[in-house]
């Protein structure tokens, strides 16, 4: 081989090997979406509305029995005294509780905001799937501002969008719960005004919003803001529009058992619920009712064939040990009418010669082959809310008569007995009635605590904020460590 | 010394005694390369027993017949063969080895002789990883390489070390240093130590920028074995070592345990756990898995229990079990490897081939390592001027290891000693959760395995064009293949059956072009240039099944699964490229002015299309003082002297493809539809991450280079560093990743090799290296905080202003680590009372919890902000976790056939908050955790100078944190200093060997990890600073000590 024929090979076979790509840096990458290939389609735009509900469904996760639950009095903890838990039972709430981070809330706020930035832009093959996403954007906004107004009170308000190093705006600085209030208000009539009349196909009608589930938030919102915030009557006539809409859905009704709302088996079959959170196997299961049950270890040996039959609900073998159980005197309280099928259900209380068992038993999802999967949806609005809320409203507006009889068509699947509650008690009387119902209706559904707050009887009811009343800020969760070190703004 | 040379003398001249009588005197007389006498060489008739050695002036006399060939050897000089042909009288020159400051370095893209070098690069011959007893490369370098510490992170078997050359560049990037085996970049976990020839540490800039992209954190060379020409020469090696835990913690027996924790029971809020199931309770049954219970009435001690008072009511007996879970997680285990290679070649080609096993059985329980090798190399001249390489490595490399070490080891150690092993049935008894397991269950319900293959085919042509000028072309082809299976038997925590299997790939093809010419002209003037281009194209594939609900354990595979679980199940495909130009120029003048200028441009797709290009220039200046004609006076005490200095800036690129264009992830599955979420923040203009690096450094041999000193001092500064900037929590992201300020590293290393004893049969040398190295935060991005800090905690003192700590800020050092300073034990109620609040006391007392109240016998802490108040913002720095300081020392001694290695090692200025050893003192788990022996040793009214504070059951809950809380009670300096190393070598030669056609056998016998000096307990390697030792990624398992036998036969 002489020297030419040598050198040749070596540049053919140089060239060969890189081909002409040697300079070309941009590679493709089959599986990221990244922001030149985000925000393109209707697909996107509608994937993006579900990861919404799956950061909502985070958010809330363990959150909202932390934030609805149990500060409210009717908990104990058997958890260490210095557990995250042990502190909101006795609403001594540090600012490095787990609840106190209000970061997932954002994340979801993030969401709805990318999809309220991009969406409007896209080509969507239908203006109903359009309509939906933004519409459904603008409710999850409402509805976690709505949470962060209450928890925190004042705190930042984001309504821009970030995915990007550059976007401004990433220090937000503190805004007061009045302005967040108004954001609420606002995205909701956007909600309202977006959201199609029919679901485009395919759309479920109870894991996100729909109208009805929008004027079921309208009525808790202003009936929030009329008994908290002082918007007096211009509140009660939104809360009753919302509630006319809802009453009137023909596909709501009560479920003749009380139990069954809870069966994680039977969920779509469930005609009560509004508006609910999915947990599913396989695809996210339930954090905070691994709190409530017991492990087999703590079943008497004698009693362990009412694991099998099912009167008994334990967690997975050896898993979380009991937690959260309610106290001595809620137990009562709950017990308190024989004849109330909710009771079981509230608090299952089982007697054998062995041993006396208590758990709470709501949430408790599936029981299959030996193992316990936390499947229970959590029900945000059920009809019995709105109902409730109903009554609440006449008594308000002094329509005694017209409560008694709403409250009475929640008494008769409680007690089996038509006209449970006589007419002729006072407003203030009816007053207890209700927030009493809703307490055994919705206990341990994350509604005690704002319920007792509304109705003004927090500082009488739980015990542990007694003589708190002066107590600055004592019904809002501290702003949690993590947001006050990452932001100078926040204070 | 005499003795020495004395003895010598006696033996061989009782051998002479033997000879034949037509044998004649041969005389002759022994020179070095400046004409000094020699004495002490030894003179050897070839083929014979015959001997003898010099005279104080080099003479010496010897009995050989005619034709016959001498072998006149010195060590430290290269051994001449002379044949003497009928001459009676001869003279012979011995050239001294090329050690030290001559031998020839490996650089990038060529080699260089260490006298022309201008750079910091260090060499270590592979020799180093002979005859001791090791799994990895890595294990064999420690203490070995100057200005690299090499760490043991995991001492999992199989785990892989941790390079760090000069601390690092990086706060956020990797810091590991980019290793090029045979011209490809891989880690050095699929390599045998066997087949390797050198390792060369380029750490200034100048060196590695012709790595521009990825050079900044140093890079290691590594070259294996290749074939030499010459007979066939087959080398088998054998090795067994017998290994333990090198360090141990020490629990509580039953009896101390129960005697502590039932009277901490009495005393806590749930004192009625006292007679429920649990470690300390006695409401224990046959189903439980503690085993505490009251003896009944007239019953007598169960076999396998013991019995003691109960020390809450002496009138009752308790009995119990009294295990160790730490002897069932631990055991006395085997190491062996094997070796067997080939090497040999003649004119028009050379090979050299290897096959190696290692089999390590792991000291902890459900723990192995095996590795296959098989390597070759060949090379092929017959074709004029043109060097054909090819070379083959396949290894495999199956793993046993824990997912979680936390969990099985930490935790799996939180078993009391009252807790059964075994249930009734023969089972292993769970332990508190599914994450506490008791290490026997844990072992009997999982199965594990990992494999991993590496497959590196590479193939080079070299055509010398003219004698200057050369062509090289360069292509090779990397594949690691990592296979992970995992089964969970049904199990009381987890009926499932969850099985899952992992398939991973990575693909790395590479081709290199480049020419290199050099030229000498007036043979003062010497020039060298080399400049090319290179391609890597990288893909990587992961693949992840996970499955459930198989009706059997006795399939362990995913065919038994009957439902796949969509949220664990993941296929990932990623690709990456990287382009690089450059050239290096270097040139002499004398060979005592020296000067090299290098760059490179790279380019990576990792980046946004405007900023994919980075650009990396080096130069280096070197001047040997040692040649100027003003030295000569000074050249029998200094023999060499050079002076270097090198400049140079190189980047680091390890981001993901992710942070330039940001993602958004699938993960996300809602009522059965597919959700997207935003994953990675984007920020389009991430930029390289740049480092530029001075060095100063200084060559030196005394007294006939008996002395070698290399030193360098060196300034490392990285700018626009890629690092992963925390994000309002409101941001919807926890970081996005962007250029942030500079951090600077700083320091300087030191190698000093001496040859103390040079005699014919003894010797006697040390090597002694040192580095130092602290990193200061120079600038980071203004966001008005106090030193513009990222991260950490912000705070105010009692007079409202404001202050913070923690995290990165400038003028401060990386790494450190924050917590809370005890101030002495409160003694009395009184002192408590007057106490600070404390926010992570309950104060519990008389049956009420009041928060933030003391009680005798805790902590006081000091108060930072002068509040009166403990809170999160009282905590101080508690130390940094990378050392500043390491060395070693190693002292080698050769007395004829045997040698003898002493190597020792040491690293200061690292801390460890050794969370995991706190726990032990925490009894909690709902009062059932084990207890170490040091909990003896706390405050009680009757020992008010223990020195630990009062124990409680469960401190982190019900008590006052005074254990639980990150504090100085619980940090240690980690400064060590380990006896690394000893081997004892013995070779064996002799005419009995030859007929049996073995050229030599050489045993040894040596001792890794014997011990360490520290004042870190437990069973925790001192090596690794950390800020907790109860992370989930902190590594629990201890060090091991090998106690090994090793042969080696040459045929």
């Amino acid at each position: 081989m002489n020297m030419k024929k040598i050198i040749y090979l070596f540049t053919i076979s140089f060239i060969l090997m890189n081909g002409s790509s040697c300079l070309n840096l941009n590679v493709p990458q089959d599986s990221i979406i990244n922001r030149t290939s985000m925000w393109k389609s209707e697909d996107d735009c509608v994937a993006a509305v579900y990861g919404m509900y799956g950061q909502l469904r985070i958010a809330m996760n363990r959150n909202y029995a932390y934030w609805g639950d149990y500060r409210a009095g009717a908990f104990n903890s058997s958890l260490a005294l210095g557990a995250d838990i042990s502190y909101m039972v006795t609403n001594t709430i540090t600012s490095s509780n787990d609840g106190a981070n209000w970061a997932s809330l954002y994340k979801t706020i993030n969401m709805a905001n990318l999809i309220l930035q991009y969406a409007p832009d896209v080509t969507f093959r239908s203006d109903d799937t359009k309509d939906w996403t933004l519409a459904n954007a603008h409710f999850v906004r409402s509805f976690a501002y709505y949470y962060i107004a209450r928890v925190w009170g004042d705190a930042p308000l984001v309504v821009q969008g970030f995915d990007s190093a550059e976007d401004p705006g990433i220090y937000p600085e503190m805004s007061s719960a009045q302005e967040i209030y108004t954001q609420v208000e606002d995205d909701l009539t956007r909600a309202l005004e977006r959201m199609p009349q029919n679901m485009p196909g395919g759309k479920s009608t109870r894991t996100t919003a729909t109208l009805t589930t929008l004027n079921m938030f309208k009525a808790d919102f202003f009936m929030w803001m009329a008994r908290t915030q002082e918007m007096g009557d211009y509140a009660l006539n939104k809360a009753q529009e919302g509630l006319d809409v809802v009453l009137s859905d023909g596909s709501l009704k009560l479920l003749a058992q009380y139990g069954e709302i809870f069966d994680a088996s039977k969920k779509e079959a469930n005609s009560e619920s509004i508006f609910v959170i999915r947990f599913s196997k396989d695809e996210y299961e339930g954090g905070f009712a691994s709190n409530y049950l017991f492990t087999d270890g703590t079943v008497n040996a004698a009693d362990k064939e009412l694991i099998a039959d099912g009167t008994l609900a334990i967690g997975t073998g050896g898993g979380v040990v009991q937690r959260v159980t309610y106290s001595t005197d809620f137990e009562y309280f709950l017990y308190e009418e024989p004849t109330d099928q909710r009771a079981q259900v509230n608090y299952r209380v089982v007697t054998t010669p062995a041993k006396t068992y208590r758990y709470i038993n709501k949430y408790t999802g599936e029981w299959i082959s030996g193992a316990r999967y936390f499947t229970s949806d959590i029900i945000i609005y059920r009809l019995a809310d709105a109902i409730l809320y109903q009554a609440e409203l006449y008594n308000l507006r002094g329509e005694t008569d017209r409560a008694i009889g709403e409250l009475n068509k929640i008494a008769q699947r409680a007690y089996g007995v038509a006209n449970f509650y006589a007419q002729g008690y006072t407003p203030e009387a009816v007053e207890n009635l209700i927030l009493e119902e809703r307490m055994k209706e919705f206990a341990s559904e994350g509604k005690m605590w704002w319920d007792l707050i509304r109705f003004g009887q927090v500082f009488t009811r739980v015990e542990s904020l007694k003589e708190r009343e002066n107590e600055e800020g004592v019904l809002f969760w501290p702003i949690h460590d993590e947001a006050r070190n990452k932001n100078p703004h926040i204070r | 010394m005499r003795p020495v040379i004395f003895l010598g003398l006696l033996i061989l001249l009782s051998n002479t005694t033997l000879i034949l009588a037509q044998e004649r005197m041969v005389t002759g007389q022994v020179f070095d390369a400046s004409n000094e006498t020699m004495p002490g060489a030894v003179i050897q008739v070839k083929g014979t027993t015959i001997g003898t050695v010099t005279d104080v002036e080099g003479r010496f006399g010897i009995n050989a017949k005619e034709n016959s060939t001498l072998v006149i050897s010195m060590i430290g000089y290269k051994t001449v063969e002379l044949n003497i042909r009928n001459n009676t009288s001869v003279t012979v020159r011995l050239e001294e080895t090329t050690i030290g400051l001559e031998e020839v370095v490996v650089i990038g893209y060529g080699t260089a002789s260490k006298r022309e070098l201008t750079t910091s690069i260090s060499t270590v011959q592979g020799e180093v990883l002979q005859n001791v007893a090791i799994s990895s490369v890595g294990e064999g370098l420690k203490g070995k390489m100057p200005g690299v510490r090499v760490t043991s992170v995991n001492n999992s078997p199989g785990s892989e070390t941790e390079f760090r050359i000069r601390g690092g560049s990086s706060i956020h990037l990797t810091n590991d240093p980019l290793i090029i085996v045979d011209g490809i970049e891989q880690t050095m976990e699929g390599l045998n130590p066997a087949d390797i020839e050198t390792f060369s540490i380029l750490k200034d800039a100048a060196s590695t920028a012709i790595y521009g992209a990825r050079g900044s954190n140093g890079v290691i060379l590594i070259t294996t074995k290749e074939g030499k020409k010459g007979k066939p020469s087959i080398v088998f090696e054998a090795g067994l070592a017998h290994q333990q835990a090198a360090r141990q913690l020490e629990f509580l027996n039953a009896e101390e345990y129960l005697g502590i924790m039932r009277p901490a029971m009495q005393r806590s809020p749930f004192s009625n756990r006292l007679n429920g199931a649990s470690a300390a309770g006695t409401g224990n049954t046959a189903s439980s898995i503690y085993t505490t219970q009251f003896l009944a009435e007239g019953a007598s001690v169960p076999e396998g229990y013991r019995s003691m008072p109960d020390p809450l009511n002496p009138e009752k007996t308790l009995i119990f079990q009294d295990n160790s879970f730490r002897d069932q997680l631990f055991k006395e285990t085997w190491w062996q490897n094997y070796y067997l290679g080939i090497n040999g070649g003649s004119e028009s080609s050379t090979y050299a081939v290897s096959l190696g096993y290692l089999d390590d059985d792991g000291i902890a329980i459900g723990t192995g390592f095996q590795r296959y090798n098989f390597k070759a190399n060949t090379s092929i001249n017959s074709i004029k001027n043109l060097t054909l390489k090819f070379g083959v490595n396949y290894s495999e490399l199956v793993k046993e290891e824990y997912d979680n070490q936390r969990d099985v080891i930490a935790r799996g150690l939180a078993a009391p000693p009252t807790q059964k092993i075994y249930m009734e049935d023969g089972l292993p008894a769970p332990g508190y959760s599914a994450t506490t397991p008791n290490p026997v269950f844990y072992d009997y319900y999982n199965d594990q395995q990992k494999k991993t293959k590496y497959l590196t085919l590479n193939g080079s042509a070299r055509y010398d064009i003219t004698k200057s000028l050369s062509l090289n072309v360069q292509g090779s082809i990397y594949r690691r293949e990592y296979d992970a299976d995992s089964f969970e038997k049904a199990n009381k925590y987890n009926p499932e059956r969850t099985v899952s299997a992992i398939a991973n790939t990575l693909e790395r093809n590479k081709v290199e072009f480049y020419m290199a010419w050099k030229r000498s002209f007036n043979k003062k003037h010497s020039l060298n240039l080399m400049g090319g281009y290179s391609y890597q194209d990288e893909l990587s594939d992961r693949l992840t099944v996970s499955g459930y609900g198989g009706s059997t354990d006795k399939i362990i595979t995913l065919n038994g699964a009957t439902t796949f679980d969509p949220l664990s199940t993941t296929g990932i495909r990623e690709s990456f490229r990287l382009a690089g130009f450059y050239g290096r120029a270097m040139y002499d003048y004398k060979k005592r002015y020296l000067l090299s200028l290098t760059f490179r441009a790279d380019g990576s797709s990792l980046f946004d299309t405007n900023n994919q290009w980075g650009y990396f220039p080096g130069m280096s200046a070197g001047w040997v003082i040692s040649d100027e004609p003003f030295m000569k006076g000074l050249d029998k005490q200094v023999s060499q002297l050079k002076l270097r200095l090198s400049y140079g800036q190189t980047g680091n690129n390890s981001i993901s493809n992710k942070d330039a264009l940001g993602s958004y992830s699938p993960s996300v599955i809602y009522d059965g539809n597919g959700g997207l979420v935003p994953d990675r923040m984007s920020n389009i203009n991430l930029r390289w991450e740049h480092t530029n690096q001075l060095d100063v450094g200084v060559d030196l041999g005394l007294f006939k280079n008996r002395i070698t000193v290399v030193a360098d001092l060196f300034d490392r500064r990285s700018k626009d560093l890629l690092f992963q900037k925390e994000l309002p929590n409101t941001s919807g992201y926890n970081w996005v990743m962007s250029n942030v300020g500079e951090v600077k590293f700083y320091g300087f290393d030191v190698d000093v090799t001496t040859r103390n004893i040079v005699r014919p049969n003894f010797t006697w040398t040390s090597k002694f290296v040192w580095s130092f190295v602290k990193n200061e935060v120079l600038k980071l991005e203004d966001n008005n905080r106090d030193r513009n800090r990222i991260g950490g905690i912000n705070g105010q003192l009692y007079d409202g202003t404001p202050f913070s700590f923690g995290g990165l800020a400038e003028g401060e050092s990386l790494y450190s680590f924050y917590g809370y300073k005890h101030a002495g034990i409160l003694q009395t109620t009184e002192a408590a009372d007057n106490a600070y609040y404390d926010d992570l006391s309950t104060g519990y007392r008389d049956g009420r919890s009041l928060k933030g109240r003391k009680n005798p016998g805790d902590y006081e802490w000091y108060d930072r902000n002068g509040d009166g108040k403990i809170t999160d913002v009282d905590q101080f720095q508690l130390g940094v976790t990378e050392p500043v300081s390491t060395g070693s020392l190693n002292n080698m001694f050769t007395y004829k056939d045997w040698g003898l290695n002493i190597g020792i090692d040491w690293a200061l200025g690292h801390s460890i908050y050794d969370e995991a050893y706190s726990r032990y003192f925490l009894a909690t788990f709902a009062y059932t955790h084990s207890l170490v022996k040091d909990v003896l040793n706390t405050w009680t009214p009757e020992n008010p100078n223990a020195k630990y504070a009062r124990f409680v059951a469960n401190d982190s809950g019900d008590g006052s944190n005074n254990f639980a809380r990150m504090s100085d009670v619980f940090t240690y300096k980690g400064d060590y200093l380990s006896l690394r190393e000893i081997s004892l070598i013995y070779n064996l030669k002799g005419e009995f060997l030859r007929k049996a056609n073995i050229s030599h056998i050489t045993f040894n016998l040596t001792a890794n990890n014997l011990c360490y000096l520290t004042q870190v307990p437990g069973s925790i390697s001192p090596e690794t600073g950390s800020a907790s030792t109860y992370s989930g990624s902190y590594y629990n398992y201890p060090p091991v000590r090998k106690i090994s036998a090793g042969i080696k036969v040459t045929f």
